[in-house]
């Protein structure tokens, strides 16, 4: 069973130089992508900066339309792509998942029946959630958006490279949750950097470059050919995550 | 190739009781955060909600009545006056507040998908709670000082109000889709209300207007602002049946026919311009709403 199907999806934006006198130019983020989400699978989607990664979670989640083809998806969409400031900097952890579980579509029946299991998955004290959105870390904003991800039992989640702000328990414990939303038929989509964990994790690998999907394979085929083919801005994008400057390869 | 809508999550032409559900939940939720939010920091809070249409009203009031010696012959012009402000502040800070409403929660719009228009029909709620908070505070004082006429008429007024609204969410709808490309709108904006304010009748009489100035008072009585301030002045104040807008509401019409005739054609003008500024306001929103996320 199909939780969604992408056909053909193109997403053009428009040129944001300002160019007097003449029509705006569009460039294309997406490229005629078409993929099948199937139920309980776990894809993984790698590709350099500026390859459409996050556009197509965004497409996937229904923030972008496609300007040609289609998206479909058979359910609540959930998004961990932005978890900078919650629903709202001014308010209390509380109040954000409020707000948040609303926008990602809970009734307040849903809502009132999960509420305490979503509070049990963030993982913060009574006290933190409290506190205005503005006083959390990057990880404690993570661990809200994430449990009301998972909470909200979606049938598609769609998730970033934003899981690389959090420590290592609670990563371990975001991929453990993925794992068991999986087992349980939600569609789990990660895009990362983190070539190694997508080679554990996924079941199916996608390789994005300026738009266009290049490889849809197993993890192993796909890590290998994409480290084949980009392997040095790979080596040069973790060593700048590393905080190491890179000088130059050798092969 | 083909160009699908996404159905999946509720927009769209066709939308089901839950999707409909889900969508006014959200805009009750997001209505009353933003009512929260917009007195968080503040010591005096939902106060300045008050204090601002009073301070504009006092020193509107010194100004008409002691330095140009307006409205002192009428017992009931600081009533008129302050309903006049009530209402029209409610049109400036819903549309201003509205304008940004999309532009402002980029955060919200890059998270989940769900109908843009939300945003702006929250915001205008967030200010029309006020403004109905507000407006009831001045119907119990209005009477309790015997000022206000609570007879058959005043009934008219939630219609008028009605109409208030429509043209409020008819403009923000606009404003707020084409502010996300345009942020000159801010500044154009303001400039525009402000000629509202002294072309509407809001601070001085409407006699005043249409004194010595017939066509001229005739043709603001077309603005819809002008005719919904004077209407509500009259349903609740003056006690007089609402005339039509461009008839002369100082001394009343001559021939009460003729009056009702021009009344009924007069009326359609401001009621027309109202639909066709939410008409307008809708296409402009709905052409430009697939766009806004890649903007913010």
């Amino acid at each position: 069973m199909l939780a969604g199907r992408l056909e053909n999806v193109w997403v053009d934006f428009r040129d944001q130089r300002r160019r007097l006198g003449r029509r705006h130019a569009w460039r294309s983020a997406l490229r005629e992508i078409t993929l099948d989400l199937p139920e309980g699978e776990k894809l993984a989607v790698i590709g350099g900066n500026g390859s459409g990664k996050t556009t197509l979670l965004r497409t996937i989640a229904g923030i972008y339309e496609p300007t040609r083809g289609s998206a479909e998806i058979h359910g609540r969409v959930v998004s961990v792509i932005e978890v900078d400031s919650g629903a709202g900097r001014d308010m209390t952890g509380r109040e954000n998942l409020q707000l948040l579980a609303v926008l990602f579509g809970l009734s307040r029946s849903e809502l009132r029946r999960r509420y305490d299991h979503i509070l049990s998955l963030t993982g913060l004290s009574a006290d933190d959630l409290d506190q205005p959105v503005y006083t959390y870390s990057a990880g404690m904003k993570l661990r809200l958006h994430f449990a009301l991800a998972v909470g909200c039992a979606p049938v598609v989640l769609a998730v970033d490279e934003t899981l690389s702000v959090a420590d290592e328990a609670f990563q371990a414990h975001c991929i453990e949750s993925m794992d068991e939303l999986s087992r349980r038929g939600t569609t789990v989509v990660l895009a990362s950097h983190d070539l190694d964990l997508v080679t554990r994790w996924a079941d199916r690998t996608v390789v994005l470059d300026q738009g266009r999907i290049l490889l849809d394979a197993t993890p192993a085929e796909a890590v290998a050919y994409y480290r084949d083919r980009f392997g040095d801005q790979h080596a040069a994008h973790r060593a700048g995550e590393a905080g190491v400057r890179v000088v130059g390869f050798t092969s | 190739m083909t160009v699908t809508a996404r159905p999946a999550v509720g927009s769209g032409a066709v939308i089901g009781t839950t999707a409909l559900r889900r969508h006014l939940n959200l805009v009750r939720e997001l209505a009353i955060t933003q009512f929260k939010l917009k007195y968080t920091g503040s010591v005096l809070g939902y106060l300045w909600s008050l204090f601002k249409p009073m301070m504009l009203f006092g020193i509107t009031y010194a100004i008409f009545v002691y330095l140009f010696n307006v409205g002192r012959t009428s017992p009931h012009f600081a009533l008129q006056l302050l309903v006049a402000i009530v209402l029209f502040t409610f049109f400036q800070e819903a549309t201003a507040t509205a304008m940004s409403s999309v532009a402002g929660t980029g955060h919200l719009i890059r998270k989940a998908h769900f109908p843009r228009s939300i945003l702006v029909l929250a915001s205008s709620l967030s200010a029309f709670i006020t403004f109905l908070i507000n407006m009831t505070l001045i119907i119990v004082v209005g009477s309790a000082i015997g000022q206000m006429d609570l007879g058959l008429r005043s009934l008219l007024t939630p219609l008028f109000i009605v109409e208030l609204y429509a043209l409020v969410l008819g403009f923000s709808l606009g404003l707020s889709a084409l502010f996300v490309f345009y942020r000159d709108l801010g500044h154009i904006w303001e400039i525009v209300t402000q000629l509202l304010l002294y072309g509407s009748a809001v601070v001085y009489p409407y006699s005043l207007l249409t004194h010595g100035h017939r066509l001229l008072g005739q043709i603001a009585g077309l603005n819809p602002v002008a005719q919904i301030i004077e209407d509500v002045r009259h349903a609740l104040v003056a006690g007089n049946l609402p005339y039509p807008p461009g008839v002369n509401y100082g001394s009343g019409p001559a021939v009460p026919w003729m009056a009702s005739i021009l009344g009924a054609a007069t009326y359609l003008v401001p009621l027309s311009l109202v639909a066709a500024i939410v008409a307008l306001g809708v296409t402009i929103f709905r052409r430009l709403e697939p766009r806004f996320a890649e903007n913010l």
